[in-house]
Order: C-alpha cells, then structure tokens, then sequence
C-alpha cells in the first residue's frame, strides 16, 4: 500500500471505492435476482417448477407475489395448519382460482394484512380462514418475517415491488444460497410452495418430518411434559379488528368460512389446560359474531373441527409402534386428506347435514350444547387415555377428582 | 435509526452532509444549526419521547453552566451542586430506580411496584458530558460558550447514542473554527474509510460472532469448551460492535469536519489492567479518572485510599453501564484488579518497570484472562448465571470436548482473534497521518498498515462497503446503546 498521502488523488479514491461498492453489488443482485432462491417475482414462470429446500424460507414473499399476479377467488387464510393441511385441488373449487396464503408463524394481523394484500387487485368471492387460539391470536405481526411493505396500497404497487425485490436481493444470505443453487450445493429436494398454490406439499412434510425425527418424536413432548402454549394477548383488541375486516368484506359480497384446526385431542389438552375458561368464551364471542353477520346478510359460516372425533382422537404413534399416523403430520399439523374432508364440511350447504361427524357449525343456538358436549369428551379423553395425558395438568386435576 | 441502516446511509447522512457544507458557505451559525436538527431527528428516531427530556437537560445546564460562569463564591458552588444533584437524580431516576426498588423487594421481602420507565436513550452519554463541562465552568476553564455551539455539543448524532463522552474542551473550539466548516477531502476519505472499517467490524464479525454467544448462553451450566468459546466469541463481539461504533462515530463526525477523542486503541493488546484502561472506552476512562477518582483524592493521600479511590470508581463505572447487579459485580472485579496491580506495582518498585520480554508476555495473557472473567458478569443476565458460566469455564460443569460451533463460526472466531491481536487497528491505519490522533499509546501490532486514498485502498474499501451493504438485511442493536 502506498504510504504517501501527500500524493494522493482523493478523487479517484472515491470514484475507484464507490464504483467497486456498486459493481460488486450489481453483480450479486442481479445472479439474485436472476436465480431468485426464494421464487420472490416468480409467478407465471417455470421456475415455479424448480424443487426447493423442504424447509422454504420468507414464504410472505412468494406469496404476495402470486397474490398480486394470480388474483385469486378463493383464499385460505392462518397458520401454518392451514399452510399445510388445506389443499388448493378441492372438486368443490374446481372452477375457482384457489391461492392458500397462510403463512407458518401468522398472527391474526397477518392474515389481515395477506386478506387486504390480495383484495387491492381483486376482492376474492370466499376467504376460508383457519383460526388458532393462542400465539396466533394477536393483533401485530407473528414470526412469519412479513414485512408490510410488501402490501399492496396504491397502485404503484407493481414498481414498488420491483424496487422490493432487487432491495431483498441485497442480502448476503440470499448470495449464499444463490451461490450454492448455482454450484449445485444446495438441497433440492421438494415442490415450491407455488407448484401446489401456496399449499406446503406433502413430499416436503415428509422430509420435514424425517429431519426432525417422526410423529412419534413430535408426540414425545406432550406425553413426557406437556406443551402449554402462551396465553393470547388483547383477544379483545384482535375481535374488534376481526369483526371489522368481516363486516366491511362482507358488505362487498366476500363469503367467510372460518374454522378451527383439528389439532390432535392430546394437543387440544395440553395447549390449552390452562386457558379452557377463555377458549370457550372466545368460541362463543365469535359464534355471537357469525350471528351478527349472517343477520347482516353475510354468507358466513364457523366450523369447530377439533375436540374428540375420529380424526383427532387418532391413535398416537406411542400406542401403535409406527412412526407416522393417518391424520397427522404430529399432533398440531394434519394431512391433505383430513382437509379435503374439512373443505367438504365447509363448502356444503348449511341446511344439508353432512355425512361424518367431523366439524360442528357454530351459531348462537347451537355453541352452549357445544361446550357443554365438548367439556364431557375432554374429561372422559382425559379418563380413557390416563397413560398419554398423564403430563398433562387438566386431566390430572380430572384423574385426582375420580 | 442506526449507522447501519440504509435511511442513514443513503438519505439521512448525505442530506446532512450537503445541507452543513451549503450552509458553511453562508453562514457558520446556520450550518451549525443545521447539524442541531439533524440530530434532534436523529434522537427522534430512536424515541421522540424523551426530546423534551434531552432539550430541557441542556437548556438547564447551558443556563447554570453561565450562572457559574458569571457569579462569585459562594454562589458558584451552590449552583454547580445543586445542578450535579439534578443530573444526577434524573440519571438514577430513570436508570436506576427500578434497581433499587427491585434490591429492596430482593432484600427485605418487600413487594414494592416497580415503575413503567423507558430509558432515554443516551442519558449515561449526555449527563456525563454536560457534569464534565459543569465542573470546569467552575474550575474557571470555560469561558462564554454560544448557545447554538452548546446545544451542538450536547446533542451531537455521532455520539449521542453511545459515546464516545465528549468534552468540550475538545469539540466547542472546533465548533468556533471556521475552517471546520469548509468540506476538505482529506477529512471526507478519511472518515468514510474509517466508517466503512467501523460498520464492517459491527456487521461482519460482530454481529457473525452473535450465534455462537446465543448457543452457549442457552445452556444453563455450559461445559468447559463451550464456555470458552462462548466467552471468546463474547469478548470479541463487545469489542468490535463497541469499537466499530466508536470508528463509525469518528469516521462521521470525520467527514463533517469535527474531530471526535478516539474511543479504543487495541485494548486486547493490553499488559495490564490499568493499560487496558487506556484502551477501552477511553473516553469514559477519562472521564472516572478527572470527574471521580482525582476529585475523590486519587493516590495523594497513600496506598490505602487509593485503593478505595480505584475500587469506589470502578464501582460506579460498573453501575454506570446498567442496574443490574453483574455491572456492580463487574466494575468491582475490575477495581479489584487495579488494586492487585498497583500493590503489585508498590511491591515490586523498580524492578516491575522493564519486565522481560517473556514477562510482559505473560502479563498481556494474565490480562486478558482477568478480562475475559470480568465479561462473564458483563453479559450474563444475572450473577447466578455468570457463575455457571465461570463454573464452565474451569471445567466444573464437565470437559466435553464437543462444541456446537459452526465452520463459519470458527472462520469468524479466528478472523476476530487475529484481527484483536496482531492486526493495527482502525485508528492506526486510517489516521497515522493526523497530528491530533498520533497523540496515542505506542501499540503492539505484528506489523504496519497504512491507509492512504490511493486505487488499492478504493478496492478494499469499496469491496467492505458492498459486503457491508449485503450484510445490511438484519442487524443487530448495538450493544453500548443500551448504557
């Protein structure tokens, strides 16, 4: 290096420091954006085809993008269960265009903003929206990285998104997977997120589920601990929000389909043993609220698909000796097929009882029967299955008062 | 907002920059001013809620500060105690009175309510820096200060979120030059240079360093190596995230023209304690040393009291950084460890003055390792896990050779251990030219590196910058923030 400062000519240091800062970072973002990892301005495209890593990362990403390009009628809206157990393939849906944007680690804010996202280009005909008590029961945003930048608000959106794009480019992680896609490092091994619609793909669940060891691991916790979940904050807030957002779409012709998860009976306990008082309050505010809307005019709907029927009652991998179940991935998330099943339970005319026992309508007349059935099938699963509940603190208070 | 983001980088410097030197041209008092709400934005950024708080601190110590500036005695005195009593019960109110409330539940039982507070952020910074002018308005060593210079100095952006402490011996009278207000190459690639070398030590190590630090505090009682790991990887990331933020500070203030007091100066390199306090956070050093520990008698009244002297200071400079126990813990280990020395020191007389090469060798080791124990307490989230920690570390919670460092995180723990201990630092390479920085230590580096605006140093500057700019997408806060 030279050390005469004397000599020097601070202009070329400049213009030789910014020019390289510059094109060194034009190189990277456009390889990024070029081979886009993360299939964030990928819609219509064959890269959509392209595997990807089991595990995707900023889904919010991919999935405004192909909000904003597919314009879906149909949207699913929630967490991660409604990630990976709605399908977009229904029959019921045949002649629609079906998108799931829900997104792993939602809070109800999200899905707000993902429902307000979508609506700016085309205000979808049904929202099919999985709810969950708890975590994902809050106002702000979860732990799913969206960014609300990448919402659409006026109709610069497109340009926006552009700048977006090549902006998430600047991003070493981004270069580090770029690189290893390109030098074939990279693990490559299920569909994206947008070959199957926003869905998560079987084929990546079960390499999910072979990393981290099998429904039987998953169960493992619940049966030797337990798995309380945080308590929801500002539930009031959260259905102020949610009665907004079903009042104004509902006045535009939206229909609802709201529903709870059948997460697996085990779960149901152990997530909520603490917070039983406040679910079934909830339960019943919402149901209040269906009411409201159905007088308002509002083609609404709530379903109940968890509690003690045959799905979430399934046989746990601890009892059978196989490391996979039927209906489950573990006990929070379930499979395709038990959403196919549910889409039926949500999409057939309300007047016409369905076959199965699976999924309960909800409405102002039928939720107290509901609870008061619901809190008999919790304490007699706590009696009948004493071995898995055990850990668990609500059907130990059960087992000691017998 | 922070250094490191791109609304400072590429809309709130640049504008500040231009809008300053514009306004230089016309005139110095409005370029000045300028530079005021540029910071007070700044400040608003982090949290616009405690504004009020920052504008009325300085307006109350600008008017006492000319209160004693003006009167005889013994009003003078009456004015400088009840202003240092002020500042110092908003600093405690907001900083510590939920430190004491929580000690007092802690000891007698209690269950007092603790209070909703929000710390302001930079009130360590500017109290400290407004105490220092206070106390030399009334050692007569401040004469008539311009108020707009005053608000300048206090609110300053470079440093108002995490120091350096400014003294306004070293920024007022380069507030009334007017040369400063020119733009000048030298300074502008100087201290873009030595903010790009400050953001990479904060992006590229530090914040690299973060995961191997969070893997070992996860564990309740971390094995020998993963302690040792922990710690190291902990020592590096305060160094270079507190020292990058300090190259930043400089490197900014740099390119404006005003000169800010070097922060650090290699302080891994140290031989001993009181050295490496010559090193580290030098400003705030300087601070202890002219505003507590001389004023408290230094060693002018013998061996004994100067040990109470240092152990009282290091004490306060503990609780200085936050309320929490550990801080104390770790200031008194520190003062400790002055005290050893300077017994040591006392002891040995002549013969500790030129020790053997293996000797001093061997005292930057033992330094080191005192530091590095003293950490324990300054990251831990209380005492109870700083132990565990040390526990770990003499192999008390088990010697599994097994770590659960990543190959990245070894690269990154390397690239910090070479940089910390053989390399010059930023200071020295980037301003070995300037007269007012060669006022140094003498250092231990392996070798010379220095920086000069040549194609060579474009490449490696501008290289850093790009992966600077990529690393950009998530940062961490930095660490003296929350102090």
């Amino acid at each position: 290096m030279n050390n005469e400062p004397a000599n020097t000519n601070f202009q070329k240091y400049f213009w030789v420091s910014g020019l390289t800062a510059l094109a060194v970072l034009a190189g990277i973002v456009t390889l990024n954006y070029l081979i886009d990892p993360y299939f964030i301005h990928q819609w219509d495209t064959a890269l959509i085809k392209r595997l990807s890593p089991a595990q995707q990362k900023i889904s919010p990403w991919p999935k405004t993008y192909a909000a904003y390009r597919y314009q879906p009628d149909v949207v699913y809206l929630g967490s991660s269960r409604t990630e990976i157990g709605l399908p977009t393939d229904s029959p019921l849906l045949k002649d629609q265009r079906v998108l799931n944007l829900a997104l792993s680690g939602a809070s109800l804010g999200d899905s707000i903003n993902m429902l307000k996202h979508t609506s700016y280009f085309h205000r979808p005909k049904m929202v099919i929206w999985g709810l969950d008590f708890g975590w994902q029961f809050r106002k702000k945003t979860g732990n799913t990285d969206f960014n609300t930048s990448l919402i659409a608000q006026d109709s610069w959106y497109p340009l926006k998104r552009t700048f977006l794009n090549l902006k998430r480019s600047i991003s070493m992680a981004m270069s580090t997977d770029t690189v290893k896609m390109v030098l074939g490092f990279s693990e490559q091994s299920c569909p994206s997120l947008l070959a199957s619609y926003g869905q998560k793909s079987a084929q990546c669940l079960e390499l999910i589920m072979q990393d981290e060891g099998g429904a039987a691991k998953a169960f493992e916790k619940i049966i030797t601990k337990g798995d309380p979940q945080a308590k929801p904050a500002d539930v009031s807030t959260t259905m102020q929000q949610l009665d907004k957002v079903t009042r104004d779409y509902c006045q535009a012709g939206t229909a609802f389909r709201f529903f709870f998860h059948p997460v697996h009976a085990l779960a149901e306990l152990s997530y909520w043993g603490n917070e039983l008082q406040a679910l079934d309050q909830w339960k019943q505010q919402l149901a209040q609220m269906m009411d409201q809307r159905k007088q308002e005019g509002c083609d609404i709907r709530l379903m109940d698909f968890s509690g003690f029927n045959a799905v979430t009652t399934e046989t746990i991998p601890q009892q059978t000796g196989k490391n996979s179940m039927q209906y489950y991935w573990e006990h929070s998330h379930y499979r395709s097929e038990v959403g196919q099943e549910m889409l039926k339970g949500l999409l057939a005319d309300s007047n016409r009882k369905g076959s199965s026992n699976f999924g309960v309508e909800l409405t102002g007349s039928t939720i107290e029967q509901h609870l008061a059935n619901f809190q008999n099938q919790r304490e007699q699963y706590c009696r009948t299955h004493i071995a898995e509940t055990r850990n668990i603190i609500f059907c130990n208070t059960i087992n000691r008062n017998n | 907002m922070i250094f490191n983001s791109f609304s400072f980088l590429f809309l709130f410097f640049p504008l500040t920059l231009v809008g300053f030197f514009l306004l230089g041209r016309k005139n110095r008092q409005w370029a000045a001013m300028w530079i005021v709400l540029a910071s007070l934005l700044f400040y608003c950024f982090w949290d616009y809620r405690y504004l009020p708080l920052l504008l009325a601190s300085i307006v109350f110590n600008y008017f006492v500060g000319q209160r004693i500036i003006a009167e005889n005695q013994p009003h003078r005195k009456r004015w400088l105690t009840m202003a240092i009593a002020i500042n110092l019960l908003l600093l405690c109110f907001f900083k510590y009175v939920n430190f004491f409330i929580g000690s007092i539940n802690g000891i007698f039982n209690e269950h007092l309510q603790t209070l909703q507070l929000i710390v302001p952020i930079g009130i360590s910074f500017f109290t400290f820096t407004q105490i220092s002018f206070l106390v030399d308005a009334y050692y007569k060593k401040v004469t008539a200060v311009n108020f707009v210079h005053y608000l300048l100095f206090v609110s300053y952006f470079p440093y108002i979120v995490a120091g350096p402490v400014l003294h306004h011996q070293e920024m007022l009278p380069q507030f009334n030059d007017p040369n400063k207000y020119k733009p000048d190459a030298n300074n502008l690639a100087a201290g873009l240079t030595l903010f790009i070398f400050g953001l990479s030590k904060k992006l590229l190590l530090a914040d690299n360093l973060v995961p191997i630090i969070d893997s070992m505090f996860a564990h309740d009682q971390p094995q020998f190596l993963q302690a040792w790991i922990g710690m190291l990887a902990y020592s590096f990331q305060l160094y270079f995230d507190f020292s990058g933020y300090s190259d930043m500070a400089i490197g900014v203030s740099r390119c404006l023209g005003f000169q800010l007091p070097l922060n650090f100066n290699s302080p891994y390199k140290a031989n001993s304690i009181s050295d490496f306090w010559q090193r580290w956070h030098i400003s705030l050093s300087r601070f202890l040393r002219n505003y507590l520990y001389i004023p408290l008698g230094g060693n002018r009244q013998g061996q004994l009291s100067r040990y109470r002297n240092l152990l009282l200071t290091m004490l306060l400079g503990g609780l200085w950084h936050g309320a929490n126990w550990t801080f104390v813990v770790w200031g008194g280990l520190h003062g400790l460890y002055l005290c050893i020395q300077h017994g040591w020191q006392f002891w040995m007389g002549k013969r500790a003055e030129a020790p053997h090469r293996i000797i001093d060798g061997a005292t930057r080791v033992l330094t080191l390792l005192a530091v590095l124990i003293a950490w324990c307490f300054f990251r831990a989230p209380n005492v109870a896990s700083a132990l565990d920690v040390l526990a770990g570390m003499i192999g008390a919670n088990g010697i599994s050779l097994v770590s659960e460092i990543t190959p990245f995180g070894s690269l990154m723990l390397i690239t910090g251990a070479a940089i910390a201990f053989m390399m010059p630092n930023t200071n020295e390479i980037v301003l070995y030219f300037d007269r007012y920085y060669k006022q140094g230590l003498p250092v231990f580096s392996m070798f010379r590196l220095n920086w000069s605006p040549t194609v060579s140093w474009g490449l490696l500057t501008g290289l850093l910058l790009a992966l600077c700019l990529l690393s950009m997408e998530r940062t961490n806060d930095f660490i003296y923030a929350q102090f």
